[in-house]
């Protein structure tokens, strides 16, 4: 005969919802039918059902003592009821604080981008004075044909909008931004034009102070005339005080190493509290 | 002018009131409840601690745990039974004694002669009270069969304690170990298995269909 440790787990499973009732209806009905068909499943059952009968037979033990507690008892066990949340739940947050101020401070650090130092507000001053002195000395070092160049194209009327007198650019003749020049064919300023431009564009530096309104960029007065055409800046301004320089910012600690060190400190120190009281329980 | 006799539902929906009253009163603080609660419930949970720790006195130190534990937790009660409520809370305090005694294996503190050897009860060791199988009159099979339950691992020996000796249902059961009732029957099932595999080695002092049983394999055996 077949012994219930021969019995599927399964079917094991099945008799114990059978003795506990725990079947539907139709499982139930079914799982009779079964039982009537099969004297293992029935002698497994018997076994199950005198196993159950034994365990639930074992004699009740009394209680040694009564576990209610006394006033003096619930009142430390509601002293201590704080302590131990208090403690993990501040060690946590200061834990936290920290990942997040090292955090922080390694983003910025090594994710943000170097930023430009602000330009002065005499940045534009200096620039000009720096072009105005250049200029002789670009003359004396270039004597090769200053070309007038044309960005646009022809017949455009974009171009050199934005190019205030100080740049030297051109502002074409009749057109904003756009002259009739044939294009790969670099027209030439002659020495003397250049010398007359050259006293124009100090006199224009020399009235840097002066506010006057811009249309495109270009003052009233000098629509329509070639400011300057020659493309010195290059050797005329230095690169230092070409562009602002990039700076790369040696950065300061964001949160001061004191608070770090304090925050560490009372994170192990309400770890430390915690472990202790849940160790104590 | 004679009381009007309560049926059964009706005293058991008026002990629920009661119940529901008392749970009220301990929550708002009421130590007198609480003690009421627990008086109502300490046998069950100091049973269902005995059965899984075997040991009466680690029992009665779960047990009171359970209490403290119960009683700091009051404010978390969300409704529902109250006994499973805490059984579950005596069967997390017997599995954090289960792993106190794991991390901390108790030492035998038998006292060795002067060649080193270990001297087995000594006299002074004797205990001349009665032991607890006396006082409680436990018969071989219930040793036997306290045995076998501490043989089996914690899970399956929860489930079974909870279902067999305590007759509670898969539902509480599953809300108790807070698993879902597929698992509770599993694991039920699997630990009936174990306890009757184990059952069967103790021979004589089976009942007769597991002696019966052990006889067959006697046989096969042979």
């Amino acid at each position: 005969m077949k012994r219930q440790a021969d019995i599927s787990e399964k079917d094991t499973r099945l008799l114990g919802e059978y003795l506990d009732n725990a079947l539907s209806i139709s499982d139930r009905a079914m799982f009779e039918k079964r039982l009537q068909s099969s004297p293992e499943l029935t002698q497994a059952l018997g076994e199950l059902s005198a196993l159950k009968k034994q365990l639930s037979s074992l004699p009740r033990k009394k209680v040694p003592h009564q576990f209610t507690l006394t006033r003096a008892e619930a009142k430390k066990a509601r002293r201590g009821r704080f302590l131990l949340p208090t403690f993990g739940w501040a060690s946590a947050v200061c834990s936290v604080l920290l990942v997040a101020i090292f955090g922080s401070e390694f983003i910025f650090r090594n994710f943000s981008a170097p930023q430009a130092e602000p330009a002065p507000a005499a940045y534009s001053l200096q620039m000009e004075d720096a072009q105005v002195s250049a200029v002789p000395e670009a003359k004396s070092l270039d004597n090769q044909a200053v070309y007038l160049l044309n960005w646009v194209e022809i017949g455009g009327k974009g171009g050199a909008g934005g190019a205030p007198y100080n740049n030297y650019a051109i502002a074409a003749r009749g057109e904003l931004g756009g002259g009739f020049v044939e294009p790969g064919e670099p027209q030439t300023m002659s020495e003397s034009e250049e010398a007359q431009n050259v006293p124009e564009a100090v006199s224009a530096a020399s009235q840097k102070h002066s506010v006057e309104p811009l249309i495109f960029g270009i003052r009233e007065g000098e629509l329509g005339q070639v400011i300057a055409t020659q493309p010195v800046e290059v050797y005329a301004v230095s690169p230092a005080a070409e562009q602002p320089a990039v700076v790369e910012q040696v950065r300061g600690p964001m949160i001061q190493t004191n608070v770090k060190l304090i925050l560490a400190g009372l994170a192990a120190a309400f770890a430390l509290l915690w472990l202790t009281l849940k160790l104590k329980r | 002018m004679k009381a009007p006799r309560l049926s059964g539902v009706s005293l058991a929906t008026k002990a629920s009131m009661e119940e529901t009253k008392l749970i009220e009163l301990a929550v708002d603080g009421d130590l007198d409840a609480f003690n009421q609660l627990v008086f109502q419930y300490q046998e069950v949970a100091f049973n269902v601690a005995y059965r899984i720790m075997a040991d009466e006195n680690a029992a009665a130190d779960a047990t009171q745990e359970a209490v403290i534990s119960m009683y700091r937790k009051l404010d978390t009660y969300r409704g529902g039974s109250f006994k499973s409520w805490f059984l579950r809370i005596v069967t997390n305090a017997c599995y954090d004694e289960l792993r106190r005694q794991r991390r901390k294996p108790t030492i035998p503190i038998e006292p060795e002669t002067d060649e080193g050897e270990l001297i087995e009860s000594p006299e002074w060791l004797e205990d001349k009270s009665a032991g607890p199988e006396e006082i409680f009159g436990s018969s071989e099979i219930e040793k036997a069969i306290q045995h076998c339950l501490s043989g089996l691992e914690n899970k399956f020996r929860v489930v079974i304690t909870l279902v067999d000796v305590s007759g509670e249902d898969y539902e509480t059961v599953a809300r108790i170990i807070g698993t879902p009732i597929g698992t509770v029957k599993s694991r039920l099932a699997r630990a009936r298995l174990k306890m009757q595999q184990c059952l069967r080695g103790f021979g004589e002092l089976l009942p007769d269909y597991l002696r019966h049983s052990s006889e067959e394999k006697d046989e096969k055996a042979s």
